[in-house]
């Protein structure tokens, strides 16, 4: 502009722009949460502008819906068994200019409609039961809590299937001997004391507590691992529940025992006071147990435990109290139980190592394992060490990927014949996503434009040529058999590729539905 | 964690036998074997160490009880918890587990044999707590006990028991306790009462008359006597002296041709027959007997003519034996009358054998003749009872310790074994026996034996009450071994029982069938095997279960 | 600012006395616009930090009628611009060009041989072009888009003359400031062809992404300066 007409210029535009601020809303992040898939919709969570933007792939067309969601949106996840997103906001504490704004627990479906609970406090970490019936909101105890004091010992029970009200969600602390939920796993429903409930077992340091929540009104029953004076850091980790026996399988880490609560009936000492009590107790299951299975009947409950520091498997049985050792000539940290197909009782376990521990797998037959020992193990070399494993046992087929140097590698284990078949990659796989829509394995390497496939029907793989890396890749539901590689870009990006005919033919790009509307809504 | 963190004790149905004094740090302690009516007997003046009494030898080692472990009764088991001031007992059938309050600090624990009944003493207090477990639960009384006291002896009638300062204990130093001062419980039903009484200097154990009625506190000084029928109240009670303690003009030297024990001397072995008649101890160092008529307070003395290493009396008390190392002999003593008259003893000579210690069957009919320190793998086997001429047994291995089975018809030796690694590659098979570690199994009758090696020390064992099998502890943290045999006396089998954690304590509960084993647990854990069908159930975390909160 | 006012009045003042003087005879004027826009609606937020924008622009008028001594009417073609830089999102540079072509007619009142106040009206289309570029990757291929829409302007202004040059030039200036009125334009982006980063030639085909309505009504100032003759 010339440096003549400049001032006359600013003057009568800032007399005009006076008249006129500019809608925060459009400096605020697009930044998403990572994208979920339920169902056949993905849900981008943006929490700058507490909404999430639900792409359905259902339709011919993909259809776009903004859904306004709380202040803080802070998590993201599917809910079990339900084609819906949960999302988790932490609302808001207030600023100058800025409202505070209570958090809350949205539900939001593929249609774009959504139903919330305020929650009473900012909770960053969401536990749901495997029906999605029920959802736990806790404290992260790695997240930043960005709160002037908080008590991480504070949870929210809320009942998914039923409307927000008082009594829903159910606000509470619990008990802490100094310690902060972990994590918190739901058993089944079971028959305790003669009724039928669902228990929260939420997991802290060096303890676990027992939630009910057919009556939540009730004190929680609160089981210590260790002694006061004993300073070992027991951090419960797996969590069975013999839904049968009304018991409860615990392992953790820093500890070589199984810890074994039997729910037992008894008289409430008040009305508050729960009407069950666990009796503990504790079986020896090797040097540093890393996984455990359930087997045999009701009448005959056995564990199956791997614990490579004993490079062993111990079977336990639970009423006896005893143990049979089998050593193993290759650890494992990991058990598969599997069966003639994916209804029948497990007949077979498959013991393998992650992380590199072990290049050989184990198979072990369950029946009289007791008596045959060494005789039901059957040691399968695959040559090279097992990084990582994606089991999927409904198809009978275990993928492990291994380390190596410069290419990365596969194999594809058959657990019915008890074979690998080797699948070699030009390209190194380390931080690949892999997924399994239960008849095809995509594998997803990182910064690399193409997405591999194997079918797990004849083992064959295949490649599709994307338009740009793929930073992971989720299984679509749905009537077809879809898988959508995500790809970075602000403006949200996918490819859906069709699982029956995986070619970049039959693959569609789907960009741009986070701007959609963008101008429009910005007023609002 | 400490609470169930146990030390490597013995156990208390598999005692052992041994002279001479206690030279392992973990078998100090009241010392039992089992062929004095499986009444205890102690040292007096065990100094310990290794004192070099014949050719270069040490003396003749045993191995000992401690208290501080699991003790059965006749169905439960009592743990002591001296951190949360709490015993646990743990019913062996069904593995229900109770919690008593037992005072501050209950360590020391013993059981009424055949009895739900246990006696557990305080640390942190002079207080001693008697628990009775019926089907309705355990009752806990408390008792005032003399300070300091850390052993327990009960009579055989279970109707008294004494309590005291055992000062050879590894952990005492210089105790805070009274060296002279013991409490005398009566446990009767409707008198249970405690009484502090004066006795010689250093009590080292305690043992009763058969039926129970007095009970002799062997000290340093000698033996104090109790007839619990005469303690009615504080009283002075008298103490009979092993030794001579008449000045004469020749200290060192024979007073009318008698043989002297001087006034520095000191007595070893003290046992007192089951009729509380004779008390009979050997002079350590020398080939004298001191024995003392309870009653009359008359001593006498026996030179046997060669030193005497080790003396065991017969359970019924008819006759004691005892071993010469230095003559390869070993003497059987009628009692009392083979004490003046030496034409009644009976000689037994093993030539070229090491006789350094002996141990009696529980019947009293045979005895095994051995050596805990020498370097001979020889034992022999006198009939006492028949016209047997004595065995010689090759156990392949040097005796370390030798328990035989309540029916006397099998014994157990423990062996020692020599350094070195017994896996080093090129190694001779006798090399890898002599490095192992083991135990053999005799079968008396046939004289058989069946030698076992171990991949690791033999810990604590016992055999069962009915004699039908023996347990083995074996444990090497370093290696993860942590398990117990199940020995058949019947056919010496051996099974291997897997435990879960390190093993540090075995007994029996005699009603119920079973052995536990105490296991080193944070939590604690205890393992019950049927010991007829070796079927197992373990219990851990004994504390935890009543530290649920609601 | 007063200095300003000042010279306005004074030269009102001078022309309501200086009587009829003879009308310029320069039909034609050429000028170049320079100036300010100000965008009332919300829309134009995505692509700017403000609602108030350079302008500039080419201006063609013809005198074609007189009326009454001393009004003129002209007709005139008039083609502004202006470029809107900015950034949404946290996620995205934006570059919006916005162009208007518009014919218009005004009425000028000759004041004074030099000072002609005048009113003017216009209609005609805009154009806006559209470029997103992500912030994150430069491998990133850019979306772009385009949409014409109608507008019209509304306003008035002095225009001064100067004497001539040249036998018959004579330099104008004008001051106009009036309204933009303008229908809402529904911006739709797509992949950019010409920016596409790391996306292959024959990338899948992708749908186009309606952002919306953008209006770029409001206000304007501009200055002129140009010839007659």
């Amino acid at each position: 502009m010339n440096p003549i007409l400049r001032p006359q210029t600013l003057c009568f535009a800032l007399v005009l722009a006076a008249c006129g601020q500019r809608d925060p809303r459009y400096g605020l992040s697009m930044a998403t949460l990572p994208p979920v898939a339920a169902g056949s919709a993905l849900f981008y969570v943006q929490p700058a502008l507490d909404r999430a933007v639900v792409v359905d792939t259902g339709t011919t067309d993909p259809t776009v819906r903004s859904v306004a969601l709380g202040t803080g949106a802070a998590l993201a996840v599917p809910r079990a068994a339900h084609a819906e997103a949960l999302v988790l906001s932490r609302g808001e504490r207030g600023s100058d200019g800025v409202d505070p704004a209570p958090a809350s627990l949205a539900a939001v479906t593929a249609t774009g409609t959504a139903r919330r609970w305020t929650l009473d406090a900012p909770f960053t970490a969401l536990s749901q039961s495997d029906d999605g019936r029920w959802a736990l909101a806790t404290f992260d105890p790695h997240a930043v809590s960005e709160r002037l004091l908080f008590n991480p010992n504070e949870l929210a029970l809320v009942d998914l299937d039923a409307a927000p009200s008082a009594t829903n969600p159910v606000v509470r602390t619990v008990r802490s001997f100094g310690g902060v939920p972990q994590r918190v796993v739901f058993s089944p429903a079971m028959v305790v004391a003669g009724e039928r409930r669902v228990l929260a077992v939420v997991l802290s340091d060096a303890y676990v507590t027992l939630l009910d929540l057919a009556h939540p009104d009730r004190s929680e029953v609160t089981v210590r691992l260790t002694l006061p004076e004993d300073t070992r850091a027991i951090a419960p980790s797996q969590v069975l529940f013999d839904v049968e026996n009304a018991t409860i399988y615990l392992r953790a880490d820093a500890s070589n025992d199984l810890y074994v609560m039997r729910l037992v009936q008894v008289t409430p000492a008040s009305a508050t006071s729960e009407d069950f009590r666990p009796a503990l107790n504790q079986l020896a299951a090797g040097t540093h147990p890393s996984d455990m299975a359930l087997t045999g009947t009701a009448a005959a409950r056995r564990v199956l435990v791997v614990s490579p520091g004993s490079q062993d498997a111990r079977l336990l049985d639970t009423v006896a109290n005893t143990s049979t050792v089998l050593p193993l000539s290759a650890p494992a940290n990991h058990i598969l139980l599997f069966g003639a197909d994916a209804t029948a009782p497990a007949t077979t376990a498959l013991l393998y190592g992650t992380n590199g521990v072990a290049s050989a797998v184990s198979f072990v037959a369950l029946t009289d394992l007791a008596a045959r020992r060494s005789l039901n193990v059957e040691t399968l070399q695959l040559g090279r060490t097992i990084g990582d494993a994606l089991p999927l046992p409904e198809r009978k087929v275990v993928l492990f990927s291994h380390p190596s140097g410069t290419t990365g590698s596969l194999s594809l284990l058959d657990l019915s014949q008890r074979t690998a078949a080797p699948i070699y990659s030009e390209a190194s796989l380390g931080g690949a996503r892999f997924d399994g829509d239960r008849q095809t394995v995509w594998v997803a390497p990182d910064g690399l434009q193409r997405l591999g496939y194997i079918d797990l029907d004849g083992f064959r793989p295949g490649e599709v040529r994307l338009d740009a890396a793929a930073t992971d890749v989720v299984a679509l539901g749905g009537a077809a058999r879809r898988v959508a590689a995500l790809h970075a870009g602000a403006e949200g990006w996918f490819t859906l590729i069709d699982g029956a005919q995986p070619t970049r033919a039959h693959a569609r790009s789907v960009r741009g539905f986070l701007l959609e509307g963008l101008l429009d809504e910005g007023a609002q | 964690m400490k609470a169930y963190t146990l030390t490597l004790p013995l156990v208390f149905a598999a005692a052992l036998d041994a002279c001479g004094s206690a030279s392992n740090d973990s078998l100090a302690g009241p010392r039992f074997d089992t062929d004095a009516g499986t009444q205890p007997r102690a040292d007096v003046g065990s100094t310990g160490g290794a004192g070099f009494a014949d050719g270069g030898l040490p003396r003749e080692t045993g191995e000992t009880r401690s208290f501080q472990t699991p003790q059965g009764g006749a169905r439960h088991v009592y743990v002591a918890n001296p951190a949360r001031d709490h015993v646990e007992v743990i019913d062996a059938e069904t593995l229900a587990i109770s919690s008593v309050e037992a005072g501050d600090g209950p360590t020391y624990l013993a059981t009424v044999p055949n009895t739900d009944t246990a006696l557990v003493l305080d640390v942190n207090a002079p207080t001693l707590a008697l628990l009775q477990t019926t089907a309705t639960g355990t009752t806990s009384r408390s008792f005032d006990v003399v300070d300091g006291a850390n052993a327990i002896a009960i009579a055989p009638d279970a109707q008294h028991a004494v309590v005291f300062l055992d000062t050879a204990q590894p952990n005492q130093g210089v105790p805070a306790g009274s060296f002279q001062e013991i409490s005398v419980l009566d446990l009767r039903p409707g008198h249970e009462s405690s009484l502090a009484l004066s006795v010689g200097f250093r009590p080292t154990g305690v043992t009763f008359s058969g039926d129970g009625a007095t009970g002799y506190v062997v000290t340093e000084d000698g033996v104090t006597i109790l007839d619990f029928a005469a303690l009615t109240g504080p009283r002075l009670v008298p103490t009979v002296s092993f030794r001579d303690d008449a000045v004469t003009a020749d200290d060192a030297g024979v007073d009318g041709g008698a043989p002297h024990i001087s006034r520095d001397a000191t007595v070893a072995d003290v046992a007192v027959t089951r009729d509380g008649h004779l008390a009979l101890a050997r002079v350590d160092g020398t080939s004298l007997l001191r024995a003392v008529d309870l009653r009359t307070r008359v001593a006498q003395t026996v030179d046997l003519g060669s030193e005497v290493t080790d003396l065991d009396v017969a359970p019924d008390g008819s006759f004691a034996v005892a071993a010469l190392r230095s003559a390869s002999r070993v003497v059987r003593i009628p009692l009392p009358d083979g004490l003046g008259d030496a034409a009644m003893r009976t000689v037994i000579s093993l030539p070229g054998e090491v006789t350094g210690s002996v141990t009696l069957s529980p019947d009293g009919a045979r005895a095994l003749v051995y050596s805990s320190v020498a370097a001979t793998d020889h034992a022999t086997l006198l009939d006492l009872a028949g016209t047997t001429a004595p065995s010689l047994l090759h156990l392949r291995k040097p005796v370390r310790a030798v328990a035989f089975a309540p029916d006397g018809r099998t014994a157990l030796v423990v062996h020692r074994h020599a350094d070195g690694d017994a896996h080093a590659p090129g190694l001779d098979l006798a090399t890898q026996i002599d490095r192992s570690p083991g135990y053999s199994l005799l079968d008396c009758a046939s004289r058989f034996s069946v030698l076992a090696l171990t991949d690791t020390e033999v810990g604590p064992f016992m055999l069962v009450p009915d004699g039908s099998s023996a347990f083995v502890l074996l444990r090497d943290d370093a290696r993860n071994i942590a398990r117990a045999q199940r020995v058949s006396l019947a056919n010496f089998t051996v099974r291997d029982v897997l435990l879960g954690s390190p093993p540090v304590s075995v007994g029996a509960v005699s009603l119920s069938h079973r052995v536990f084993i105490g296991q080193d647990h944070p939590e604690g854990r205890i393992t019950f095997v049927d010991w007829s069908t070796g079927t197992q159930q373990s219990v851990t975390g004994f504390e935890l279960n009543s530290r649920i909160v609601e | 600012m007063n200095t300003f006012v000042a010279v306005c009045a004074g030269v009102l003042l001078g022309a309501g006395t200086a009587g009829a003087q003879a009308r310029i005879d320069a039909p034609w004027r050429v000028g170049i616009s320079l100036g300010a826009r100000f965008h009332a609606d919300s829309s134009v937020d995505a692509f700017a930090s403000g609602r108030s924008q350079f302008a500039s622009g080419l201006s063609l008028s013809r005198d074609v009628a007189t009326f009454r001594e001393r009004g003129t009417v002209a007709v005139d073609l008039d083609w502004s611009m202006e470029t809107l830089d900015g950034g949404f999102g946290q996620a995205f540079h934006t570059r919006l060009s916005a162009h208007a072509l518009t014919a218009g007619l005004s009425v000028r009142w000759h004041v004074a041989r030099w000072f002609e106040p005048y009113a003017r009206a216009s209609v005609g289309a805009g154009y806006s072009d559209l470029a997103l570029t992500p912030q994150a990757s430069s491998n990133a291929s850019a979306l772009a888009g385009d949409a014409w829409t109608l507008l019209g302007t509304a306003g008035a202004g002095v225009q001064l003359t100067t004497g001539t040059f040249l036998r018959r030039a004579r330099f104008v200036f004008a001051v106009e400031a009036g309204g933009v009125f303008a229908m809402s334009q529904t911006m739709r982006v797509a992949p950019d062809a010409a920016h596409p980063g790391s996306t292959p030639a024959d990338a899948l085909p992708v749908g186009a992404t309606t952002l919306g309505g953008l209006n770029l009504g409001g206000g304007y100032f501009k200055m002129l300066v140009g010839l007659r003759f």
